[in-house]
């Protein structure tokens, strides 16, 4: 997202409001950015034509505008789930789908991807945890017979532990839920 | 509640009565971005912020109270303008009737209101 402009407060002021965006999905973010940014040049360009320019102009449109950080908290708290979460039946059965591998797994993703009662990123960690600690767990117990390490007992552990992601995943969303949204 | 708080409550005020607002002022005609944002601005007290009108607009839009589409102008880049739906004409019904229930009984227990003049609801 350009927040390049001819003006250098107008610039300063759309690169700050640019990085105060983080916690903004990319695309809302950009259109946020993009929407201010007209808005200055519309407001500018009305200034121009009652004969006033120059730096006070400016200055006076960015502080009508509001700090970036307001403007971003104006954003946020309107995009994340609300405070206090919805938990109902459909979440504790995504939890308990959890527990049950592989096909639990993907019901239980599908119906945690559906539920607005976690955050995008808590969504994404609770989702990836059964299948990055079942691939960890089965890289590693191929490779065990290499090392002399290992005996077939402790691989066939390890390889057990890669279906602890599922209830991982299952307790960490479940704690989640217990927290504020924010 | 400290005298410190009511300013709070203003806040929360404001922020609840201000989409509103917006979806008033499309009633009768289409707008674009920074003509809304104007014409909050000039009525004493309600915006504090201008930025902060556009992440509203973006949630009315989000929420399928208003519609938007892009216009050619004479003077610039295109403009998006900003459209009531019928869900947003609805709401904005319910409010109008919410707000002027609540103004007269608010009103009425400042002292604000003469009790004659409205009979008992």
């Amino acid at each position: 997202m350009t927040t390049l402009h001819s003006d250098p407060l107008v610039a300063d002021y759309l690169h700050r409001l640019d990085g105060a965006a983080g916690g903004l999905p990319a695309q809302q973010r950009a259109e946020l950015v993009a929407e201010i940014r007209a808005h200055i040049d519309e407001a500018l360009r009305a200034t121009h034509s009652t004969g006033s320019t120059g730096e006070a102009a400016v200055r006076n449109v960015l502080k009508r505008l509001g700090r970036p950080e307001e403007i971003m908290d104006a954003a946020v708290e309107r995009t994340d789930p609300p405070e206090r979460r919805q938990v109902g039946g459909r979440e504790v059965v995504a939890l308990l789908a959890l527990l049950i591998p592989f096909m639990g797994w993907l019901i239980g993703s599908v119906l945690v991807l559906l539920s607005p009662a976690w955050t995008t990123r808590e969504r994404r960690i609770g989702l990836a945890l059964p299948l990055v600690v079942l691939l960890f767990s089965v890289v590693v117990s191929l490779g065990a017979p290499a090392s002399t390490a290992l005996g077939p007992l402790e691989t066939s552990l390890i390889f057990a532990l890669g279906f602890a992601g599922g209830p991982t995943a299952a307790i960490y969303l479940a704690w989640r839920l217990r927290s504020a949204s924010r | 509640m400290e005298p410190g708080q009511t300013r709070n409550m203003l806040t929360q005020l404001r922020r609840g009565a201000v989409e509103f607002c917006v979806l008033a002022l499309l009633r009768d005609n289409e707008q674009y971005g920074f003509e809304l944002v104007r014409s909050l601005a000039a009525v004493d007290g309600l915006v504090t912020s201008e930025g902060t009108i556009y992440p509203l607009l973006t949630r009315l839009r989000r929420d399928q109270l208003v519609t938007t589409f892009w216009q050619e102008s004479e003077s610039g880049p295109p403009r998006r303008y900003y459209h009531l739906t019928d869900a947003g004409r609805k709401a904005l019904t319910d409010f109008t009737g919410d707000w002027a229930r609540f103004r007269d009984g608010v009103d009425t227990l400042l002292g604000l209101e003469d009790r004659n003049d409205h009979p008992a609801q």
